[in-house]
């Protein structure tokens, strides 16, 4: 289907006049072809091909350099981004910004980056913090919490929240989360739950009290994926099962509201998939054996086609519109 | 043979989609837009794509256990037990595939893709247990190939068709290796094969076969650059001859393959340049970067972080002047997007939008009760 078929189809059901049409085909054929996103992305390859070319070259030459240039030049970069992203920022609001200055937030972004890169260097190097991990970890933190609040920036929120996260004595994000912690301990399941939670419900209570509405996504979204994983873990390979079904079953059940309230497929979908499991696990886990393995085929079968059944008709169900 | 959907609603998806496009360029007003989704009503269930890939990974579980629960009920130790189990999910999954589109609407939306490929699996399965090692490989192509094509024909899926030309690709090859000439010219015939693939694809109008065809297009383009690329002709010979070596032989013609390496990603961007056409340029971007690190396999005099300030010094150059220099339209080429373009014809566009608001049209007030099925994409 070309363009000009298409412009034929709407001429012929009198959507479009014939001089509109006329003037729709000229400007189709004439429009210059725009090379922006290429050129861009040229660009921003460029600039990362070329860092890190030159970290790898002074990581080569470390001898040579020395460190306090090194970090000289890496705080002298933090602080020029820290300083155009504060000179660039809109005016605080609780509500969202829209700031129209694309690299600001890019570059507080590098900031943030630079600034743990530096911290984590100068730990390295000098000790400065000693064995207080703790309040390495709490200084950064807190930077980029209110950051994220004063500039509006959801990247950084992430990063915050991972920060805090690392403080409880976790690693979150999305893809270290089984690899990185060895979620077999009491106390860190209890811990990552506990915060999941919070971070849940205080992503609730941005909504409700008009707290930056839209960085509840960024909280629910990292909150729940670490509780629910936690959680699923617990039951996995914890006693006290019933505590974890509990707060994973809360957790799925709370996605599948949240994502009919939202009209968020990627909460509906986490919802569907951690409760299966959940459900899943359960199930066979409190049958007998001889009786599960006779179940088993037609328990997948059939939960599977109803999971397929929910996912088609899941508009309806939800009552989202459109 | 008919075809799985309904094809006038792939048509209009496809006039919405455009509409839409001008939509957003300010070529059309948003009231000719609802009356283009008035007159051109299409009604797929088209969900987001998260929402399409849990249904798809659902319907992939209930369709592995339906064969499984199939193989519970029939297994006996027979010599063709298979039979019936592959035959039975084959004709399940088909029955299932063309209720759910008839009745869900569905298109291409998860469910549907799993259930073509466990059928096209489960006829596979069937094909092959029976021959079990009678047959050569190139008869096993030819049976996928037969299967692939019926399934493309009939569903139009992306990556059935990849498959049938991954497919086709690996027949030629193993054809061609039986005989000493013809490893000699597998390149070229790989290089001949894809570039036909192409120039037949552009020929193609279809709306039904659209995604497909652009997919298909993509993979020739590939196929045809890595069939004249030094690189992989040079190691791909070395692996032939089962040379074990730390350093690959060289080749014969080995100038002409530079040049194809060299050529064929600059003709790629040129040719998208010039007929305005993005995917052989982005394709040709990618193949030149290709073919950079084809020069440096072999010629490093450079480490690879020096390989890497260098690359992004002169890609940071060649940005930062392009950019400039595309600040104004040349040669049809310009940096601006669409909407900072000064000469944009918004005026008379809005002014023809206006004439045209009360047109003898044959929209009858009220009778507009169109609602979308498609899923915002918001997640």
């Amino acid at each position: 289907m070309n363009y000009s078929k298409v412009l034929e189809r709407l001429l012929s059901k009198n959507i479009i006049s014939s001089s509109h049409a006329e003037l729709i085909n000229h400007e189709l054929t004439s429009r210059p072809f725009s090379v922006h996103h290429e050129l861009r992305f040229i660009l921003y390859t460029g600039i990362l091909l070329l860092s890190s070319g030159t970290g790898i070259i002074i990581y080569e030459n470390i001898d040579t350099i020395g460190h306090q240039i090194i970090i000289g030049i890496i705080a002298l970069l933090t602080a020029s981004c820290f300083y155009y992203s504060f000179k660039n920022c809109l005016p605080f609001s609780w509500n969202q910004t829209l700031n129209t200055n694309k690299l600001s937030g890019y570059l507080l972004l590098l900031g943030c980056s630079l600034f743990l890169i530096l911290e984590g260097y100068i730990q390295y190097q000098y000790n400065v913090f000693g064995s207080k991990y703790g309040l390495a970890v709490l200084i950064p933190t807190v930077i980029f919490f209110y950051c994220a609040y004063r500039l509006d920036h959801a990247g950084v929120l992430s990063m915050a929240i991972t920060g805090l996260a690392s403080w409880l004595g976790l690693t979150i994000a999305p893809f270290s989360i089984i690899s990185q912690n060895d979620f077999t301990d009491l106390s860190l399941i209890h811990s990552a739950i506990v915060l999941g939670f919070s971070l849940v419900i205080f992503g609730q209570v941005s909504i409700s009290h008009n707290l930056k509405k839209h960085f509840s996504f960024t909280y629910q979204f990292l909150g729940g994926n670490l509780a629910a994983i936690a959680s699923i873990t617990g039951i996995f390979n914890h006693d006290y099962k019933f505590v974890y079904f509990l707060t994973g079953g809360l957790l799925s059940a709370y996605f599948i509201l949240s994502a009919r309230k939202n009209q968020s497929a990627i909460f509906l979908l986490m919802g569907v998939i951690y409760g299966y499991i959940i459900l899943t696990y359960s199930f066979f886990n409190f049958l007998d054996n001889s009786v599960a393995g006779f179940i088993a085929m037609y328990y997948f079968l059939f939960s599977s086609i109803g999971v397929i059944f929910f996912l088609l008709n899941f508009k309806k169900i939800l009552g989202i519109k459109k | 043979m008919k075809k799985g959907y309904n094809e006038t609603w792939v048509d209009n998806l496809a006039i919405e989609r455009i509409a839409k496009s001008w939509l957003s360029d300010g070529l059309i007003s948003a009231e000719q837009f609802s009356s283009v989704e008035e007159n051109f009503p299409h009604n797929f269930y088209r969900p987001g794509l998260f929402v399409r890939i849990g249904l798809f990974l659902f319907a992939c579980i209930a369709c592995s256990f339906f064969s499984g629960f199939l193989s519970l009920m029939l297994y006996e130790t027979g010599k063709y037990s298979y039979v019936p189990i592959t035959l039975l999910s084959f004709s399940g999954f088909v029955f299932m595939l063309n209720y759910l589109i008839k009745d869900r609407r569905l298109f291409h939306s998860g469910v549907d893709n799993a259930l073509l490929y466990s059928a096209v699996f489960s006829l596979l399965a069937c094909m092959f247990l029976y021959f079990e090692d009678r047959l050569e490989i190139p008869q096993y192509c030819m049976i996928i190939l037969v299967i692939l094509s019926v399934a493309i024909y009939i569903y139009a899926d992306i990556f059935c068709s990849a498959a049938f030309f991954a497919t086709f690709l690996t027949l030629l090859a193993n054809l061609m290796l039986r005989y000493e000439l013809g490893k000699a010219l597998l390149p070229f015939a790989v290089l001949i094969v894809s570039g036909t693939s192409f120039a037949l694809l552009k020929t193609i109008r279809s709306s039904y076969y659209e995604d497909c065809i652009v997919f298909v297009k993509v993979l020739s383009l590939i196929c045809s650059y890595l069939g004249g690329n030094y690189l992989v002709v040079r190691e791909a010979n070395a692996m032939l001859n089962n040379f074990s070596g730390a350093v690959s032989p060289q080749i014969s013609f080995a100038p002409l393959f530079w040049f194809c390496t060299i050529a064929i990603p600059v003709g790629y961007i040129f040719f998208g340049l010039k007929g305005k056409n993005r995917m052989l340029l982005v394709t040709g971007l990618i193949c030149l970067a290709f073919s950079v690190f084809t020069y440096r396999f072999y010629y490093d005099f450079l480490t690879v972080a020096q390989v890497l300030v260098v690359a992004g010094i002169f890609m940071l150059l060649f940005a930062v002047w392009a950019i400039k220099y595309l600040k104004e339209v040349r040669l049809g080429i310009s940096d601006l997007t669409l909407k900072e373009r000064a000469n944009y014809p918004l005026e008379a566009l809005l002014a023809a939008q206006f004439a045209n608001h009360h047109p003898a049209a044959n929209v009858e007030p009220g009778a507009g009760s169109f609602s979308g099925a498609g899923a915002g994409g918001d997640f």
